[in-house]
Formats: structure tokens, sequence, C-alpha cells
């Protein structure tokens, strides 16, 4: 149902610490803590007796212990005491490997021994020295496939997010490229000589036509970078994502996507800028605008996943059965055909 | 049908205040729909609660003499589930009726029997002495677990969970950690008694029972199948002679009275009480006293949900058992014989 040999996005690292806390991802319930040393922590949240979730237990030093008989695990899962009795059986919890990296807590999901941090998705920009970051935490009501089309296709900015970062010419009189490497995907717009959206003209100062530059990235299983940028119409283009020159006015987006099950998931989302930074008020209001438009797609999901519910029943969204493809499409058909080829290699193992 | 729970028994159905002289109550009883209200002379009455015309529940008409009238097209049925009207028509088809099941009220509680009415014995009726004792303080609570009923029964016969989750009332550590614990097997029961010698009392105990030293402390907790309890909580102080069956001194306890009814496979009617003989002359402590008792029961429903919410995130995920098991164990096997018993018999038409 999932695709188990991957990082994903648990949470954000000052989420955990000396308490203890129960978050469910890829229909697992997850207990998240820190060790004294700060050492971070991720069990099963399920006591091997009578399944309380651990996280009503209590932390008693590095170990947890069940909140119903007083069971305590160590850290790695081992079961080192049950009160009352002397001997204590070999029972261990699952542990996920788990890294804190680029403002993200990563969890593996899948076997321990192909755990490589290596394949943790580069959102270094998040840590540069020179950005501002806002971050927001929300759960869609949906599949995770359908937050990585949103992502996929921002043509829906025109629609969507009109007051803010969209205006119809988006939608128009864009220029898009796909391009794959491997199993990476990317989608490119340009919007040349337009009257930039609300956003662009409050933030980037514009006072004419600007040029306008979208790259989405998806690497699966659901990581998704999105760089919007602009620049005054005079000025020539960028072939990359690149927002942070002199003279572009843009923000980078970073979501961690994770599902909780098949019909809610966990987004993780950080944006970066470099404009502004100095002045509390102008990133106070466009952090209020970034979190708008994250909150408009919120609601769209919702009522997708309950359509998809009345005519498909358990199944996922699928590039297969997608009913009407249209052009902007080309990218999220891309990432849906990538994590159903992985999904077979999975089930084939 | 119903061959997940035990038939042949007396389930609590529902408080005997809960219902009124006019107002028809709904329940489901082993996923039954039962409505139940009280004939002219107070007797309760339970009934199938589903018109046999086009089965709206009968609950949602209203009660009409010692009769229930549906609230669609007014078709009436007398306490024994038999179609005494059809509005409109002359004559009641003779298969117009509605099951009727055996009902007792007694101790406070309306008894519902659920299986073969043949064999419908009040006196295999829990007692429940405590609840109408005369002197003795009550405090009690139905309330719609979402769980299976077995969650519950664990609970019960493995009271070392005290210690942690009621924690700051009436657990302490050494509950847990050095109970002597005997499990017997009765008849058709199981009781649990755990001694927990010479150690300082719980909160709740220190508070109510005053003790100014160490206490010996018993927890008594007696299951009948399919579905009732007796707890019998106290203590003296220590050595004081209360392990030796002699009344020791300053003693303090309660009774707890528990009727577990399966609702479904994942719900179940919880009905809870408990009595004291202390505090007549104490209302505000009393009143302090039911508060934490309730604050306890509300963290086992919390348990009971979180192990339900588990169970259906991964059903097949596996579970270890522990010493303290032996008599949550012995309970499961009782009433799996009864259902096997149950399941090999002839099904009857009635059922």
């Amino acid at each position: 149902m999932f695709l188990r040999n991957h990082w994903y996005a648990a949470g954000f690292p000052d989420e955990i610490g000396r308490t203890l806390l129960a978050r469910t991802l890829l229909g697992e319930d997850v207990l998240f803590y820190r060790r004294a040393d700060g050492a971070p922590v991720a069990l099963e949240n399920r006591c091997a007796h009578r399944r309380l979730p651990l996280s009503m237990g209590a932390l008693v030093g590095d170990a947890v212990q069940c909140g119903y008989h007083g069971l305590e695990y160590d850290h790695t899962g081992a079961c080192i005491k049950i009160p009352g009795q002397h001997g204590v059986p070999n029972v261990r919890l699952r542990a996920y490997p788990l890294v804190e990296r680029h403002r993200y807590l990563w969890i593996w999901m899948g076997d321990p021994a192909l755990a490589d941090p290596s394949l943790i998705p580069d959102f270094s920009r998040l840590d540069a020295p020179d950005v501002g970051v806002t971050r927001i935490q929300l759960k869609p009501d949906c599949h995770v496939q359908l937050v990585i089309d949103n992502l996929l296709d921002l043509s829906h900015l025109a629609y969507v997010h009109n007051t803010t970062t969209g205006n119809a010419a988006l939608a128009e009189d864009a220029e898009v490229r796909t391009e794959r490497r491997g199993d990476v995907v990317q989608v490119k717009r340009w919007v040349r000589n337009v009257v930039p959206a609300p956003t662009f003209v409050q933030f980037g100062g514009y006072n004419g036509r600007v040029n306008l530059w979208q790259v989405s990235e998806f690497r699966p299983p659901s990581y998704v970078r999105v760089s919007y940028g602009s620049a005054p119409a005079d000025q020539p283009t960028p072939d990359g994502d690149d927002i942070w020159s002199h003279g572009h006015w843009g923000f980078a987006v970073f979501h961690g996507l994770t599902p909780e099950s098949a019909r809610a998931t966990h987004q993780f989302r950080h944006v970066a800028h470099a404009h502004g930074l100095g002045d509390a008020q102008v990133t106070a209001e466009f952090y209020r605008q970034c979190d708008q438009i994250i909150r408009e797609d919120l609601a769209i999901f919702a009522v997708q996943q309950r359509a998809l519910d009345a005519e498909a029943g358990e199944a996922p969204p699928s590039a297969v059965n997608a009913r009407v493809a249209i052009h902007a499409d080309g990218g999220l058909l891309q990432a849906r055909l990538i994590n159903e080829r992985l999904m077979r290699e999975q089930a084939r193992g | 049908m119903s061959d997940k729970f035990v038939t042949d028994a007396w389930y609590v159905a529902a408080w005997s205040d809960e219902l009124g002289p006019d107002r028809p109550l709904a329940r489901i009883v082993l996923e039954r729909p039962v409505v139940l209200y009280r004939r002219r002379d107070g007797s309760p009455v339970a009934l199938e609660d589903r018109c046999i015309h086009r089965r709206l529940p009968l609950s949602l008409g209203r009660v009409a003499g010692d009769g229930i009238e549906c609230g669609y097209h007014g078709l009436v049925f007398g306490a024994d589930g038999r179609c005494r009207a059809v509005p409109g028509q002359p004559v009641v088809p003779a298969e117009a009726r509605v099951r009727a099941y055996p009902t007792v009220e007694r101790q406070r509680c309306i008894w519902i029997w659920t299986g073969d009415p043949a064999r419908a014995d009040p006196a295999t009726i829990r007692d429940f002495p405590w609840l109408e004792a005369p002197g003795w303080g009550l405090v009690k609570l139905h309330a719609r677990v979402p769980c299976h009923y077995q969650l519950i029964i664990d609970n019960l016969l493995d009271l070392s969970h005290l210690a942690y989750v009621h924690a700051s009332t009436v657990g302490s550590r050494e509950l847990a950690e050095q109970a002597r614990v005997r499990t017997e097997r009765l008849p058709d029961g199981v009781r649990v008694s755990r001694w927990t010698l010479d150690v300082p009392p719980a909160q709740t105990y220190l508070q109510f029972g005053r003790y100014a030293g160490n206490i010996d402390r018993w927890q008594i907790s007696e299951f009948r199948t399919p579905c009732t309890f007796v707890i019998d909580n106290g203590s003296a102080l220590a050595g004081t002679g209360a392990p030796e069956g002699a009344p020791g001194a300053q003693r303090w306890g309660f009774m707890v009275c528990h009727g577990i009814t399966p609702e479904t496979e994942r719900t179940t009617n919880y009905f809870w009480a408990l009595a004291h003989a202390f505090g007549a002359d104490d209302p505000d402590g009393v009143a302090e006293f039911h508060r934490q008792s309730l604050q306890v029961i509300g963290e086992d429903i919390a348990v009971f949900e979180a192990q339900q919410r588990m169970i259906d995130l991964d059903p097949a995920a596996p579970t270890i058992d522990i010493g303290y098991d032996a008599g949550p164990l012995q309970a499961r096997r009782l009433i799996d014989r009864l259902l096997a018993q149950q399941n090999a018999a002839p099904q009857r038409a009635s059922a």
C-alpha cells in the first residue's frame, strides 16, 4: 500500500523532546522521544503485552514505561522490565532509523539495514544562513498523490490562489517543459511579459510587467521542492530555478509529504526566501500569505478525495485510470508512473 | 446468529433510573436492537426494537398502556411482542410480532436475557446487594465504550494496572511490584485475590482512610461469566491481621459492581457502580471521593479506547502474556468454552 524503503518526513526536530509524541505514518503508530543526551528515538507505539499506545506511558530515563502495566522498553525497543515478575521474555518493539537533517526529522519505514542517510533529499537551502524560513504542518484529508499532483501542476495558482500568487496569465500563457532524470521529475514553467500577481507586486516591488518562472521537482516517494522566481520583463530569465540572484524576487518551497493512511497525509512544509529579511512586518505578511495559500489547497484535497471515494472505493489515484489528462498533467503523470513502478518492484521483493 | 457472544445469560441492559415511566429507551445488546420501556405497574419490558412492518425502531414511537406504538404507521405491540392493532384494518396478521426478551429489575439494574427464554432463570442473576444497602453511598456510571468487552475483563482481572493508570489516586507502585496474587477458578468464574502488605497507602486511601502508617491492602476481583464483576477493595492498618482473616484495625474500602454488556465487537455498554459504607457524616468528603472514583473509571476508558484503536490499526500484531495474566486468560478460556458449547448446540429458531 505504501513504499517502505524510503526516508519520510516524520516531523520537525523541535517537536520531540523529553515527552512522548505519537504519530501515525504509513498506517503505523510511531512513538517519538529523545534520550537524555538528546538522541532522537522512534519506536513502535504499541506495548507488546496489551497493545496500549506507549505514548500514554512515561519516560523513565532513556526507557519508556507502558502506562497500563508498567512494562519498560529501552531505546532499541527491547523489553527490559515487567513489574512483578523476574524473567523478561525476549520481546522487542520495532525501532525505526531516525535522522535530523535540513530542519526535518527523517524516518525510515522499511528494512533498517537499507537505511542509508545519503538517500535523504537535499533540502540544504533550508540550512543556509542568509534565508528566512517559515514552516507549517498540515494534514490534508487525502491520498498523498493528490498533494503531489497539485505541486506538479502550478497552473492551479491562477484559480485557487488568485488573491496572492496567481493570475490568469499563469495558466493561459505559460511555456511548460517536463524533464526527467532517472526518477527525478522537473516541471519548469515560464511566463513572460505579464502583469505580476498580487504577492509578486507587493513583495517584489514591481511597477510593470515581469517574467516569471516556476520549477517543481519531484523525487519518489513524495519529496517535492518548488521554486517561484520573477524578474522585470526586460531582463533575461534564467534556465534553472535561480531565485536568489540580485534583481530577482522569489521563494523556494520544500514539502515533506508522508502518508498517514490512504486517505490522510502529513504535510510538513517550509518556505525559504532571501528578500525582506530585515523587516518583520514584511516577513509576517509574506508568511501569512504562504499559509493562506496552503490552506486553500487543503480545501480542494478534501473534496477531491471525497469524489474519489465515491467512485473508486479503495483504489488510490492512478496514472492508468486518470480519466482526462490535460497537457499540464505531463509532470504529475510521470510522478505517478514512477511511484507505481516502485510499488510493483516492492511487491515483487 | 450472533455466535460471537454468549447469549444464554443475563446482562445489564440499563440502570433502573435510566428508564422513566413514559419514554422508551433504545439500546443495542449483543448486536440486537432492543427497546426498553415500563408497563403501567412500573415493571420493565424489553422488545426487539424494530417494527415488523417497515423496520422503524419502536423506540421512536410511544408507550401506549402496557404496549408500545410504532411511530410510523401506528402498529401497537404488547409487552409480549405480539401486535395488538394495525390501524385501518380489522385483522392483525398472526405473524405480526417482535421478539420479547425476559427482563428483571433488581438492585438498581434492569437485566435482560438474550438467549432461549425457556432457560431464563432469575436465580442466576448476579447479586449486587451493595447497590441498595441501607446507609451506603453510591456513585455509578453508564458509559458506551468503543472497545471489545474482553479488554474490560482483562483490566478488572489484573489490578496491577492501578500502579500506572491510576497512580494519582488509588494506585501505588507496590501494587504491581510486590503483590501476593492468587488466582482461583470458580464453577462459573474466576477470582483473583491480591494482597499487598505493609505498604504506604495510595493517595485516595491516605486521604479517606486517614492512615498514619503503612497498610495491608486487598483487591479481590470476582468475575462471573459471561460478563459481571464484584470487586472488594479494602485496607487496614498493617500488621493488624486482615490478611489472616481478622477484621483488622482502621478498616476502609469500597465495593465495585460491574455489568459489561457487549453492544458490538467494537463497542460495549459498561455499567459501573461503586458502593461505600463510609462518609455518611461527610458529604464534602464523599463528593471528592466520588470525583476521584469517576476519574479512575475515566482513565480506564481512555485505555480501552486506545487499545481498540491499536487493534483496529493492526489486528494481527503479536502480543505477549505476562505472569499477572493468569486470571484474564482463565476468563477467556471460560468464555471460549461457553461459546463453543453454544455454537455446537442445534440452532434455535428464536435465537
